[in-house]
């Protein structure tokens, strides 16, 4: 990752997110990296791809979601694994 | 007429190896779909005359069998949304009082049926039985609950010769054919999804029922995957589209017909639509659930669709023998729309006093449906202007506000005020204690489905108030807008 490390990949994801903790009333204590954003109410689907458009903005890396695996993008640890492989 | 489920069946016969639904992981023909309806009706009546059955299942080939069974078993049916809180479904069952639950074991658990009057038959457990004779109908097709006012969900009463006015208006308009591939996107109990079931079904297309989180995230995607020919949906999936960067033209080729309806289509929506596709045909259609689905219809092509679009898309004129008159205006063309035709609903289920609200006799005796919807008329067009009373749409789906506060009333707060802002309900609770954030998110889920919670719940000592005496809303939304 040439310009953002891991951590700062983490960070711009989880300030996307935290405004969203108090909407879905989801204890921000219990946000876990594998948490699943969408089943667990946290984003709605017009959030979810929100927060790609937001990601893709600020790191200038394109998430092409025709060809990922949304299984595991759903929570915090499956897009950075995401940014990881296309960056890599 | 012909009726809907005769419609289906002749279908069954003339295309029985053609595919009928095409799900994620498993698909159904025409042929195999007719055995399981009658499966199913088989079931139905063996609990007795023209049942009232509640279908408690995702959407998909089984829940759209369930329908079509009760139909050809004579009875009526309302669908449950699946993603909505387990007391909201509680409150349906508890005002429609079914006879009949048809569901899956797993999904039905979570109801604890302790009613020995409520018969539960399990998809996945069926007998060989069929059911081969037409069982004479209920007045009713199904019945669809929305958005009450007063905290509990309001049930629309769609009589069967309303249904099979609008499917055959549906088919012939559309034109479709069983060359079509349709996509299924709406939410079962909301009645959007009356068009692709019926249409289709009914019409010999092939049903494309969006399941997964990704096609449902994706929906561009999909309709390029199966090669989809007709979309149906809110406009708001069409602003999914293009904040994921969807709407393109290798995504948008395949389709003929894009048809929208629930909430105003805008000139964003219509001009990346034919930017992507230029040969696409845009239907916009107005109409409550009170008149089966739609009534006008509008079609734009690449080459109208500039003339016939203002602060939202014109609504269109209404379809063969419905009736649209505008009522309470200054002028002949603007007022409240009002409706008049065979598509009306028969009222609200076991709810006279709302029916007697919405549904009016007109001077000449006609009986007529109010829709709270201001209008105006311009060069001929119809144009949505406002609502006249606190029913908003949220991304498409209807919401009372007051339903909103009477869940916060429920649990205590006296003076709560929920406002609509951009498109998101902002609720102010009149209150000098700070709010338990957590709790009450924690309730209002428990009692509504996701689209029906705020963005934001605010504690304010005391409502700003107008020289009537009545909440300043304007104050509450320049609140919202500073926040």
């Amino acid at each position: 990752m040439s310009n953002y490390t891991f951590e700062e990949l983490r960070n711009i994801i989880i300030s996307f997110i935290e405004p969203k903790l108090i909407k879905s009333g989801f204890d921000k204590n219990k946000l876990i990296d594998s948490t699943d954003l969408l089943g667990e109410g946290i984003l709605d689907s017009f959030d979810f791809i929100d927060l790609i458009v937001f990601i893709e903005d600020k790191t200038n890396l394109n998430i092409d979601l025709s060809q990922v695996d949304f299984e595991s993008l759903t929570s915090i640890s499956g897009l950075l694994k995401e940014l990881v492989s296309i960056n890599s | 007429m012909k009726d809907l489920v005769t419609r289906f069946f002749d279908n069954v016969s003339k295309l029985s190896g053609h595919l009928a639904v095409v799900e994620d992981c498993r698909q159904i023909t025409y042929g195999e779909l007719g055995v399981l309806v009658k499966k199913i009706a088989a079931e139905i009546e063996k609990y007795g005359e023209q049942p009232r059955v509640i279908v408690y299942m995702h959407q998909g080939y089984d829940a759209y069998a369930a329908m079509i069974a009760t139909l050809l078993a004579g009875g009526y049916y309302t669908p449950i949304n699946m993603e909505a809180p387990l007391q909201r479904h509680l409150d349906v069952f508890s005002q429609f009082q079914p006879n009949i639950v048809i569901s899956t074991k797993d999904l039905s658990d979570s109801l604890m049926l302790t009613n020995k009057d409520i018969a539960l038959i399990d998809i996945e457990c069926l007998g060989s039985d069929l059911l081969e004779k037409h069982v004479k109908s209920h007045d009713l097709a199904y019945v669809i609950f929305t958005s009450g006012s007063t905290g509990k969900p309001k049930g629309v009463m769609i009589p069967r010769d309303a249904l099979n006015h609008y499917v055959e208006w549906a088919i012939s308009a559309m034109k479709i054919t069983d060359k079509d591939r349709w996509s299924q996107h709406p939410n079962i109990a909301f009645d959007l999804s009356v068009l692709d079931i019926y249409g289709a079904l009914c019409g010999g297309a092939t049903l494309y029922p969006l399941t997964s989180n990704k096609d449902r995230l994706l929906p561009a995607i999909f309709i390029k995957k199966n090669q989809l020919t007709i979309w149906n949906s809110v406009p708001s999936v069409i602003d999914l589209m293009i904040r994921a960067r969807q709407v393109k033209k290798e995504n948008f080729n395949s389709l003929r017909l894009l048809t929208f309806c629930g909430e105003p289509l805008l000139f964003r929506h219509v001009q990346a639509i034919f930017a992507a596709n230029k040969d696409a045909i845009v239907n916009n259609t107005y109409g409550p659930t009170e008149a089966t689905v739609s009534c006008t219809l509008i079609s734009l092509n690449v080459d109208n669709y500039h003339q016939y679009c203002e602060r939202s898309v014109a609504l269109g004129m209404p379809i063969p023998g419905m009736k649209i008159e505008l009522i309470n205006g200054i002028s002949p063309d603007e007022g409240e729309m009002v409706l008049i035709g065979p598509q009306l609903a028969r009222g609200y289920w076991n709810n006279e006093t709302e029916t007697l609200n919405s549904f009016i006799t007109m001077q000449n005796g006609i009986s007529a449906y109010r829709t709270g919807d201001w209008v105006v008329r311009y060069k001929g067009q119809l144009y949505f202007r406002e609502r006249i009373d606190n029913q908003v749409k949220v991304r498409g789906n209807r919401v009372e506000l007051d339903e909103v506060d009477s869940v916060l009333i429920d649990i205590g707060y006296k003076n709560v005020c929920t406002i609509f802002v951009d498109g998101n309900l902002y609720c102010f609770i009149e209150t000098i204690k700070d709010l338990d954030q957590s709790n009450l998110r924690s309730i209002l889920k428990s009692r509504l489905p996701d689209y029906e919670i705020p963005t934001a719940v605010y504690a304010i000592d005391s409502f700003p108030r107008n020289a009537n005496d009545k909440i300043d809303k304007k104050k509450l939304i320049q609140y919202c807008c500073s926040d």
